[in-house]
């Protein structure tokens, strides 16, 4: 970013307090849409913590947001970080002096330890988005910007360059997901600014992002019920890892043909094949289509997404 | 959408969840046709808890009524 040249008000004061606080090494990155819906940018609104604290129902209802455009998607413990700037830009003259022009873009890399494809594929649909990252610290600190009153707004990244790759284990290393990305020439580093890890009173340090849930078969359909095994995308193609330990509330049923809510009248997670649950529903009329979701009203109860499914009633 | 916020109407007798709402209404007889073989729990039992209503009893100390 340019930097205004204070040609009116001379320069900045150099003086600093005895003791003040500084960043720590990263260790998490929370992605964010850098816009919301409604076109404002997706921060935190400082009056919006509970005397000023992040606590942890402000925590949850950020990363387990029913809606997906405002959620926070934090990473798992980034290793081997680097996160520096580029050589400034200068023009160069025949006498071999030189003046500044700009700033080297600022460049940041992570690796996530037992990264998989999974997390992979995940990681690669952030690449054409409009991204913003707030970084937690070894202290606990929560780091983005301020350029707003009132406001800790995430860190714009430069337009198409976030890059995700798997890199394979060896005989002496681990298998890995890389994660990199270039943030925007619009952002100054003067404007870096932390909710202290003093002011958070939520497990911010090693927050987990949502897991995704699919529904892998839908069998004994009847007008009243229907059983379905909810799986995670992880583990091998025969294998899944069942979604355990949902409930009720971590469900919500659409009737599509006559556009009204469905209320569950109960879900029975089985004792036998993990991840199988069975919903009881009022009686439906057959030739019905079903949709099921996560909640309409978050924040989710789990961490864990569920992708929609489609049960048409026999 | 309607807004279900489910915190308070739900009940967990073994490994289900029920919606206490659901049973308004509904008679023993319908809730044994309808859970029979669905619940790893006796269905009298969970029927009791589902409607306790129907075990409240009046208080006969006269202490009490005063």
């Amino acid at each position: 970013m340019a930097v205004l040249c204070a040609c009116g008000t001379g320069g900045g004061n150099l003086g600093r307090p005895s003791c003040f606080p500084v960043f720590d090494v990263t260790k998490q990155a929370i992605l964010v849409e850098y816009l919301k819906p409604d076109g404002s940018i997706n921060g935190i609104e400082l009056a919006g913590l509970t005397g000023g604290i992040l606590d942890q129902t402000y925590l949850d209802a950020r990363v387990k947001d029913v809606n997906g455009k405002s959620r926070w998607y934090p990473t798992p413990e980034l290793k081997n970080i680097t996160d520096e700037r580029s050589e400034d830009i200068t023009e160069t003259f025949d006498d071999t002096s030189s003046v500044f022009i700009q700033e080297g873009a600022r460049s940041f890399s992570g690796l996530i330890i037992k990264g998989d494809p999974v997390l992979l594929g995940n990681l690669q649909k952030w690449r054409c988005l409009t991204i913003g990252v707030f970084f937690i610290d070894k202290a606990g600190n929560l780091i983005g910007k301020k350029t707003r009153d009132g406001y800790l707004d995430p860190i714009l990244l430069q337009d198409e360059s976030f890059s995700a790759s798997l890199i394979k284990g060896t005989d002496t290393t681990k298998q890995k997901d890389s994660l990199s990305f270039i943030i925007s020439q619009l952002e100054n580093d003067a404007n870096l600014r932390m909710i202290e890890g003093s002011d958070i009173s939520a497990n911010l340090l090693g927050v987990g992002g949502l897991v995704d849930v699919t529904a892998t078969t839908v069998s004994n359909i009847t007008t009243t019920g229907f059983d379905v095994q909810l799986d995670t995308s992880f583990g091998g193609v025969t294998s899944l890892i069942p979604a355990e330990g949902m409930g009720l509330a971590d469900f919500q049923v659409f009737n599509n043909t006559t556009s009204s809510v469905v209320t569950v009248t109960s879900v029975t997670e089985s004792t036998v094949t993990a991840g199988l649950y069975t919903f009881v529903i009022p009686a439906q009329t057959a030739a019905d289509e079903l949709i099921v979701t996560n909640p309409a009203v978050g924040p989710l109860s789990k961490s864990l997404d569920l992708a929609q499914f489609t049960v048409n009633i026999p | 959408m309607e807004n279900l916020n489910l915190n308070n109407k739900i009940i967990k007798i073994g490994n289900t969840e029920f919606n206490k709402n659901s049973f308004e209404g509904m008679t023993k007889d319908e809730f044994k046709k309808l859970y029979r073989g669905k619940l790893a729990v006796d269905l009298d039992d969970a029927w009791k808890q589902l409607k306790p209503k129907n075990r409240v009893k009046k208080s006969t100390s006269k202490k009490d009524e005063d």
